[in-house]
């Protein structure tokens, strides 16, 4: 338990004004406002997971939210605190949720439970660290877990399968042991005592050590219930290992109570929690899985575009699809940027999840347009069940529009995908199918977790929410120049290795190397399933996002959290326009426009003033000078002029909005220059203007009149005028 | 996946293909589902969506559903319409099927109303 975070104080709990009572408690210090979000933040997952909604009328359905098997909450806890209000009738403890309902028989107790008990920390978490309950009624349950004496998938419960002798037999075991009476304090897992046969069974990785048999295997006492259990087909394979936990009364353990003389067998997954009362022995049998003593051959990082994208095929799409289920229900919070990266776009905006997995973030707001891809079709498959639209693709060649997109996000993906030369394929694919001047959020988990000292949340197991708000606000916000860089590897901070085998990253610690393999485990089969992880260092994401152009912005948010966020905003596209007398490559060209602040502005009436243009481009930010185009011959203005501004943004802004509007009654045009230089601000045409005006045919009030070549009729026959613009 | 889904899919990605709009579709197992009517949003999204190729999807999978023409402006004020494009981009779902690339006739197979877009390594450009 992290003691700082919490600050006792006392509170009066009164049931009569007259009779006030002080408790002090350790109680965290939350504002009205953070309740209701973190009570509306664990509806929104009852309504995601579940499909239940609140309801405004008392029913005896009381949604308690963190307090479930998730948040290490034991049902005898919630006994003991819900009670008192009123007759229960069950408690259910969905799995993999963090939440549980307490069904009343009668509907009062509910409302006098909320009164007392929402949001009021109790000591009951693991290591008896504070949980803070938030609370509100529901309008039904989950019906799956609605009768209580279910039991989870593969697990059986067979009454009185040992008799009154074998029972004292199998007792006699932990009274005469004595290391049960040493190992007391080493050896105790929430109070309880245990003691190993054949393995010591690991609580913290839940396997045993193979290669560390125990003296001691399992005691001749034992055998008889082993046989009977094998003989009647309870179990296909003899057990080599046991564990014999015994619990004080008031203790707890992660397993349902089982009556007397009871046997209960799993097969399947199933964790469920036990209302303990009295003194109990449990004799847990297992058998260690014999696959697991081969050593797994671990991938080396790939040298080829095909090695990367059989790596992808094997670490990443494969587990997936093998994990989706699993992954899904641990992927129900949606991360706060996204959420309000999402919130900026106008009702009616179409936006592409690339990597959107189980859809967590399709339904942030239901008045956008939203599509999800992802490369996984067992995710895709929960996402169609929610009735999202989808389509099964890979990041690097996404089947939809070139500039379309009003916007993009791409969480958690990118740091799957193992070659820097398909990082930024799947990058430039992103911006490619982007709209000008539509946004991208891009996350990927960071290398260095911690950051100015303080661990981000991934690697600080006692982090506690108060600390994650803090991070969040100290969090820096960055605006990157892109570096323009031709090479993928040069200077860039990619790190290299000599061996080459990747390795399997030790949860909860600091990442060794940008590349290596993170395991899943699937509590069912036992089973350690390895994804591929390239985890970006300090300005890697930044590097790769330089070598494309036709990005205007880039925030990197870093925070310390274990994902680092980029924003990225596509540029307006260029016209086909190209100064015929820029000196330089065409490529060159393009890279200086699409990086340019300054704008040509044509088609001014001869009239219109440099303080009409100055108010009309300031609108779109803050002008930094203007340069009128002039006659080179009058030296009066000849109908265009370039404005620069201080930044590539307001630039973009006057591209956008002012292109194409009215000025002095004439509506004007905008488009990129690659940067004034002296000698721009003359008309290229033979008299000295424009061009255009040189052969304009027409009659135009606000550009001298008719064309200079018309006025002077006959027309001249030498051919020298050529068009330049 | 819906037609409005449809409208903004392409097989742009295999190499050589310029535009690869509108795919065509083989519908083996259409749903009809039901999507609340949200005006604002359906007069929004109408810029958005081709309508020669909503057109020729709608013919493809053979629904009786009349589209006009041409998309005037007076159409897009008019709720008769609108309704029927709600219908058209959001009621509509091809659960079992494919969509044909119009240029190659690359068959994306859709299973439970998901289509499959990979491409192996030697279709890509």
């Amino acid at each position: 338990m992290n003691a700082d975070s919490f600050i006792p104080r006392i509170s009066f709990h009164s049931s009569d004004e007259k009779n006030q009572t002080a408790i002090i408690s350790l109680e965290s210090l939350d504002s009205g406002q953070t309740i209701d979000k973190k009570l509306t933040e664990y509806l929104n997952i009852l309504e995601r997971m579940d499909g239940i909604t609140t309801s405004n009328e008392l029913t005896q359905f009381l949604f308690v939210g963190n307090a479930g098997i998730q948040t290490h909450v034991s049902k005898e806890s919630l006994i003991e605190i819900f009670q008192p209000f009123g007759q229960i009738i069950d408690i259910l403890m969905p799995i993999g949720r963090p939440y549980s309902f307490i069904i009343y028989e009668n509907k009062e107790s509910g409302k006098e439970a909320i009164e007392q008990c929402n949001a009021r920390s109790y000591p009951i978490g693991i290591n008896q660290s504070n949980v803070t309950f938030y609370m509100a009624y529901v309008s039904n349950v989950p019906s799956i877990s609605l009768n209580s004496t279910s039991y989870p998938k593969g697990l059986t419960l067979i009454e009185n399968f040992i008799d009154d002798n074998e029972e004292k037999e199998l007792l006699k075991l932990i009274e005469i042991d004595p290391v049960v009476q040493n190992e007391d304090h080493r050896n105790n897992r929430r109070h309880r005592r245990g003691i190993h046969y054949g393995y010591e069974f690991r609580y913290a990785t839940n396997d045993v050590d193979t290669s560390k048999p125990l003296k001691k295997t399992i005691p001749q006492e034992c055998q008889s219930v082993i046989h009977r259990a094998w003989i009647l087909g309870y179990i296909k394979e003899k057990p080599d290992q046991l564990t014999v936990n015994c619990y004080e009364p008031g203790q707890v353990s992660d397993f349902r109570i089982v009556p007397r003389n009871s046997d209960i067998i799993m097969t399947d997954e199933g964790q469920v929690t036990i209302v303990p009362r009295l003194y109990r022995v449990s004799f847990t049998f297992r058998k260690v899985s014999q696959h697991q003593n081969t050593r797994q051959v671990l991938p080396v990082l790939p040298k080829s575009d095909l090695d990367a994208a059989q790596l992808e095929q094997n670490y990443v799409h494969k587990i997936y699809d093998k994990i989706a289920d699993n992954f899904s229900h641990t992927r129900h919070s949606a991360w706060p940027g996204v959420v309000e990266f999402l919130g900026k776009f106008t009702t009616g905006s179409i936006i592409l999840d690339v990597g959107c997995g189980n859809g967590k973030y399709m339904n942030i707001r239901n008045d956008l347009f939203m599509i999800g891809c992802d490369r996984s079709i067992g995710l895709l498959q929960i996402c169609r069940q929610r009735n999202f639209q989808v389509f099964l693709s890979d990041c690097m060649n996404i089947p939809v529009p070139t500039n379309f997109f009003d916007g993009a996000i791409c969480i958690a993906v990118l740091h799957h995908i193992s070659t820097p030369e398909r990082r930024l394929i799947a990058l430039r694919e992103i911006v490619r199918l982007l709209r000008p001047g539509g946004e991208v959020l891009i996350t990927v988990w960071a290398k260095e977790q911690t950051l100015e000292d303080k661990k981000s949340f991934y690697i600080d197991n006692n982090a506690n929410r108060k600390n994650k708000c803090h991070h969040h606000k100290t969090s820096e916000k960055k605006s990157l120049v892109c570096p323009v860089n031709d090479s993928l590897t040069k200077d860039s901070p990619i790190e290299t290795y000599e061996d080459d085998t990747l390795s399997v990253h030790k949860s909860r610690t600091e990442f060794q190397r940008s590349d290596c393999l993170v395991s899943w485990t699937k509590v069912k089969e036992n089973q350690q399933l390895l994804r591929y992880y390239h985890v970006y260092g300090q300005g890697e994401l930044e590097h790769l996002i330089g070598h494309i152009v036709e990005i205007l912005v880039m925030m990197s948010v870093s925070s310390a959290v274990a994902a680092l966020p980029f924003l990225i905003q596509k540029s307006v596209s260029l016209s086909l326009y190209r100064d015929q007398q820029f000196k330089g490559s065409r490529t060159e060209q393009e890279k200086r426009l699409l990086q340019s602040t300054t704008l040509y502005i044509g088609n001014l009436s001869f009239f219109t003033t440099e303080e009409q243009i100055h108010e009309l481009f300031s609108r779109a930010g803050d002008v930094k000078r203007i340069i009128m185009g002039l006659d080179r011959a009058t030296k009066t203005p000849c109908g265009f002029c370039f404005v620069e501004y201080y930044t590539r943004k307001d630039a973009e802004n006057g591209m956008r909005y002012i292109n194409g509007t009215r000025l002095d009654d004439r509506i004007i045009r905008t488009d990129w220059d690659a940067g004034f230089v002296e000698g721009r601000q003359y008309g290229r045409g033979r008299s000295g203007g424009q061009v255009r005006d040189e052969f304009r045919k027409d009659y135009d009030p606000g550009r001298g009149g008719f064309g200079k070549r018309f006025q002077n009729l006959p027309m001249d026959d030498e051919k020298t005028g050529h068009l330049r613009e | 996946m819906k037609l409005i889904t449809h409208n903004m899919l392409t097989s742009n990605i295999i190499k050589g293909v310029k535009n690869g709009f509108p795919l065509k579709i083989n519908a083996v197992k259409v749903e009809n589902i039901t999507v609340d009517y949200n005006r604002d949003f359906i007069t929004r999204m109408l810029p958005r969506i081709e309508y020669n190729a909503l057109r020729s999807a709608v013919s493809d999978i053979g629904i009786n559903e009349s589209l006009p023409e041409v998309l005037s402006e007076s159409l897009q004020e008019d709720d008769e319409f609108l309704k029927k494009m709600h219908k058209v981009l959001l009621e509509i779902e091809i659960e079992e099927g494919e969509l044909i690339c119009p240029e190659t006739g690359r068959k994306f197979p859709i299973r439970k109303g998901i289509p499959n877009m990979l491409l192996s390594e030697s279709e890509v450009s």
